[in-house]
Formats: structure tokens, C-alpha cells, sequence
């Protein structure tokens, strides 16, 4: 296949392309072709519907996009050469006010396979990228890129529209599930420059449309069965590393004075402990609560993240937890569950990192929303913008006294002797 | 029934949120909690950071609070805080002069004679052609009547 055929593939400007790795040559893997078919077929399972645990984003698509990505593609994590490349039109992104990032969701695009329909292919339950949006896969190794006939633009018109209304309704239910109306979402898009893709008839109508459980909601009440399920098989008694919706609520139970330390991630920022855990190392944690180490033994997650993490980690790896745990941890994958757990909790297997790749696109939507912070108002610009808007509305010292009255008169339970007088830059 | 207040508290709230860390940062954390529990938590503002709050639309209320809280605790020196002060006495002083304009008796009723007077410029004067048959009836009945 030549060059301009494989930059094609990554050229759709309306859509954030995400790479993740499958293969790992230095583990002599042979699957990947297996998962590859799998993933074409069923789609591709991340962690609780969110790309960015367990995938790499590449950026927005773009004709140069393919070329600033080939160094990327032949240095993939956990030594990877085969990326499966998924596409999705950013304006089915949901995120809301405060800009977090699991506030940046691409859930519209998942669907849940349960544990009936995940048995019979071999899969494990859980949250799937739709295989429509699978755009194919990329070889290192070879620089051949292998399609997926299911991919959405290589579809009939009839069958994308289809396609898309059923995004449109996981869309509706999943800002609906995230507390936001309709109406509010809008605004958050139109305000980040970004329009809505519902129509406001679409807006009206969806009220029409059901509630139901949204592909997270149901991903999180499945990690809940999963868990059961765990303790069932080994008897476990000990506290549980997840909360009743099913998160993982592990910093609970680590030493709270290494809980006030901050770290550090790989590119320098510095971060809460707490943060740093919950974004950071819980999506490394297999579904088993344990790691393995290099000489056999078998330690609890608490453990590895009190003894490794807080201290190797930050002093020998810089904050990278992959380097730590290809130093530190047995190669052999005795914690992936068939296909589906080997695409996503890939500590021993082909698990991506959660940070945004630094020479990534730095057009991208998703990316720019992950990494940059929300901007904020200036001290100059509060007052110079509030000074005008005192001279528009022609704010006087009567309506400062009326409002200065009613904050007395809220706080203090009724009109104080001062609040009455006319506002002469008495304290609040 | 909305208060207006309580839109208005939302809309301040909204706005400290968004301030930088170390300017909001003077507001006394008390002060933050009042707003964060008396606003409306239904209603939630929509303010921008690209422009500037003064292209915004916001509540005269939360522009009132903003600068109770600017004289409070965000100006630099007493000189700025007297500014914006004497700044609200000349609003005050406008107002005044608008609502004298307005409602002065004097006003009122030199506006009501400037009023009547007009009307009677204006009037109409309602004038009635007579017909030539008319004119020539009338013309022969004056004969008779002589």
C-alpha cells in the first residue's frame, strides 16, 4: 500500500484519531492478528468507555497527520508494532463545565456487550468502542496499514445514517446520565467555540426519547459483578479496593501521610497524590488487585503503590509508571482474561499510557481539552471589564447599599443598623 | 418564584470561580461559602473567559456584588477604592438628575402647556364645499326671500 493510501486514512479534519498498541514482539506475542480480526469485528474495549486510560491520542485527522505519527508508531509503549487506529468525529465528544479529564468522554461511540454475547466470541463484558469507528490497522514493522471493511466511511450513506442515530441517542442518554440538560451541554460546546450536533428539533424531540442505562453506567455496574465474582473464586475477605459504583477507591487504604506527598508525572507536572493515583495508576491496576514482581511474589495493589510507586517510581522512573513496571514487575500475563482483558489491562500485556502524547497534534479537541487547563479572568481584566459595566449600568451607592443590605440581611437574620445606611465601603 | 438574588449570587459564584487562583484568592472563604449557598443551583450562569465580563450580559444585583466585593477585598490601594466610591456618588448624582428630568412638576406641567398648545395649532378646521346646484337654489331662494 503506498504512503498517500495510509495518510488518507488519518486525513478526516472533523475527527481525533487514538492509536492502541496490540502485539508485543519482545513477548513473543503471535495473537495479534487474532485480536486484530476481533477488534474489526466487535470493536475495542478501554476502561469504563474513556480512550484515554488505555489508548494514545494522535491528534485531529490531517493530510500531515500519518507522517507526525510514524516516529510515534515505531517507539509505541510496551513495544508494540501492530496500532489499531480509531477515528471519531469530535463533536460527538461529551464534556462538561468543569473540564476535567474524565469530563471529556467519547462514550456516543461505545456499546456494552454483555457477558452472554462476550462469552460467545471468546470476549470478556464490558464497554466497546464501536467497530465502526476501527479505521484499521497500522504495521511498524512492515509500514502497511490493514483496513476495516466495517470502518463508517466505507459505508453506505444508508447505513451511516443509521449509524449515526444511533450515536445520536447514546449521545442524548449519556449527557442526560451526566446531569446536564440538553440545552446546558449546548452552551458548554457553543462557549468552547464548538457546535451542537443536534438540531434544536432534535433538542425538543429527545425528550421523547426514554431513559436508560447509559454503555458507563452499565460498564461500572459490570466491574461491580466482576468483583463479586473475584471474591467468589479466591475467597477474598479483605477490604474491597472498589466503591459500590464499582470506581476504584484504593487511596482509601494507603498510608495517609504519603497521601500528602505530591508526584510527579513523566513530563514534569506535579500533582496531588491523590490525583496522580486515581489518573494515573488505577487504570494500571488489573482487575485481580495484585501485581507480580519480577521474582514471583504476588503483592497487593496497595503495596505496590506504597513501596513502588511513591518512591522508585518518582526517584528512579521520573514519574513513569510503564518504565517501573517493565522493571519491576514479571512479563508473564497471568491477570488478562481473554481477548477482551488483554485489549485493555494490559500491565503485563499491551496497556498504552493515560498521558496525552506531547508530540501529538496539538490541534486536537480531546487533547487540547486534556491538557490545558479551562481559561481564567485576569485581575485586570475583572477590573477593567467591571468598571465599564458599572458605567453602563450606572451602578450607584443605593443600589450597592441594596445589595450590601440583603447579604447583612441574609447572613445576620435580619436588616442590620449598618445595612440600612447608604454604602459608604462599609465590610462585608 | 426565581429571586433574582439568588441568579444573581449563581452569576458572582460562576465569576470567583473563574478568577485567577491568587486574586480570588483575597476573598475571604466564608464570603465564597455565603454565595455557593445562597445562590440558585439550578441555574448555571454561562460566563465566558475569551471576552470580557463587560460584553456579557450580567444581573445589575451580581454587578453591584462584584463591586461590593471589589472594594472589600480586591483593590490594591485605598486610592482605588475611593475611585470606584466616588465613581457610585457621580452615578448616584446621575440618576438623580435623570429621575428630576423626569419627574419634576415643573417639568410636567410646562410639558403638558407645550403639550395643549400644539394640539391647537394642529386641529383641524373641517370645510365643506357647497355644490353649484346648491349655490344656485340658494341664489334663487335669496330672490324670493328679498
Amino acid at each position: 500500500m503506498d504512503k498517500k493510501r495510509i495518510e488518507d486514512y488519518f486525513s478526516n479534519s472533523n475527527n481525533i484519531y487514538h492509536g492502541h498498541g496490540i502485539g508485543n514482539v519482545k513477548k513473543g506475542e503471535t495473537l495479534s492478528e487474532e485480536i486484530m480480526k476481533s477488534i474489526f469485528e466487535n470493536g475495542l474495549r478501554t476502561n469504563n468507555a474513556q480512550m484515554f486510560w488505555t489508548t494514545k491520542g494522535l491528534g485531529k485527522g490531517s493530510e500531515t497527520l500519518f507522517d507526525e505519527q510514524i516516529e510515534n508508531f515505531e517507539n509505541w509503549g510496551h513495544s508494540s508494532t501492530k496500532i489499531i487506529i480509531v477515528s471519531l468525529p469530535e463533536e460527538y465528544y461529551i464534556f462538561n463545565r468543569n473540564l476535567t479529564n474524565e469530563s471529556i468522554s467519547p462514550a456516543a461511540f461505545y456499546k456494552f456487550m454483555t457477558e452472554e454475547e462476550a462469552t460467545k466470541l471468546g470476549l470478556s463484558q464490558g464497554a466497546y468502542v464501536m467497530p465502526e469507528f476501527v479505521v484499521g490497522m497500522y504495521d511498524s514493522v512492515t509500514r502497511s496499514f490493514i483496513e476495516n471493511d466495517m470502518y463508517y466511511e466505507k459505508l453506505s450513506i444508508d447505513k451511516q445514517k443509521e449509524l449515526f442515530n444511533k450515536i445520536k441517542d447514546n449521545y442524548i442518554q449519556e449527557i442526560r446520565a451526566s446531569g446536564l440538560t440538553l440545552e446546558q451541554h449546548k452552551e458548554i460546546m457553543e462557549e468552547m467555540g464548538y457546535k451542537s450536533p443536534l438540531t434544536e428539533e432534535e433538542i425538543m424531540d429527545a425528550a421523547k426519547i426514554p431513559q436508560i442505562e447509559t454503555v458507563i453506567e452499565r460498564a461500572l455496574r459490570d466491574k461491580e459483578i466482576v468483583e463479586k465474582k473475584i471474591k467468589e473464586v479466591s475467597g477474598e475477605t479483605s477490604p474491597s479496593i472498589f466503591d459500590e459504583n464499582g470506581n476504584i477507591i484504593i487511596q482509601k487504604y494507603i498510608n495517609p501521610t504519603l497521601m500528602e506527598k505530591k508526584l510527579r508525572y513523566p513530563n514534569g507536572r506535579e500533582v496531588s497524590a491523590l490525583q496522580y493515583i486515581q489518573e494515573y495508576v488505577v487504570p494500571h491496576i488489573p482487575e485481580s488487585g495484585t501485581f507480580t514482581l519480577k521474582n514471583g511474589q504476588v503483592i497487593s495493589a496497595r503495596q505496590f503503590i506504597e513501596e513502588y510507586i511513591f518512591f522508585d517510581g518518582q526517584d528512579k522512573y521520573n514519574g513513569d509508571i510503564e518504565e517501573l513496571m517493565k522493571n519491576a514487575l514479571a512479563t508473564d500475563d497471568k491477570d488478562g482474561q481473554g481477548v477482551g482483558l488483554k485489549q485493555e489491562y494490559g500491565i503485563v500485556t499491551d496497556e498504552e499510557t493515560i498521558e496525552v502524547d506531547e508530540k501529538s497534534n496539538s490541534n486536537s479537541f480531546a487533547d487540547s481539552l486534556l491538557t490545558k487547563p479551562r481559561g481564567k479572568i485576569s485581575s485586570s481584566s475583572f477590573n477593567e471589564s467591571l468598571a465599564s459595566l458599572r458605567k453602563k449600568d450606572m451602578t450607584s451607592r443605593s443600589s450597592m447599599t441594596k445589595s450590601f443590605g440583603k447579604i447583612k440581611a441574609r447572613t445576620t437574620g435580619e436588616k442590620s443598623k449598618e445595612s440600612k445606611k447608604q454604602y459608604n465601603g462599609q465590610s462585608l | 418564584m426565581i429571586e433574582e438574588t439568588e441568579l444573581a449570587y449563581s452569576e458572582v459564584n460562576a465569576i470567583l470561580d473563574l478568577l485567577e487562583e491568587d486574586f480570588a484568592n483575597r476573598i475571604p472563604t466564608n464570603i465564597r461559602d455565603f454565595f455557593k449557598k445562597e445562590m440558585d443551583k439550578e441555574y448555571i450562569p454561562n460566563i465566558r473567559t475569551d471576552i470580557g465580563l463587560d460584553e456579557q450580559e450580567l444581573k445589575s444585583e451580581t454587578i453591584s456584588i462584584l463591586t461590593l466585593l471589589q472594594i472589600n477585598y480586591l483593590c490594591n490601594t485605598e486610592e482605588e477604592k475611593q475611585d470606584i466610591l466616588r465613581e457610585l456618588s457621580e452615578n448616584d448624582k446621575k440618576r438623580e438628575s435623570i429621575l428630576r428630568e423626569k419627574y419634576n412638576p415643573d417639568n410636567i406641567f410646562k410639558n403638558k402647556n407645550n403639550l395643549e398648545k400644539s394640539e391647537s395649532c394642529t386641529a383641524l378646521v373641517e370645510y365643506k364645499e357647497v355644490n353649484i346646484i346648491k349655490r344656485i337654489l340658494n341664489k334663487i331662494l335669496s330672490f324670493f326671500k328679498k
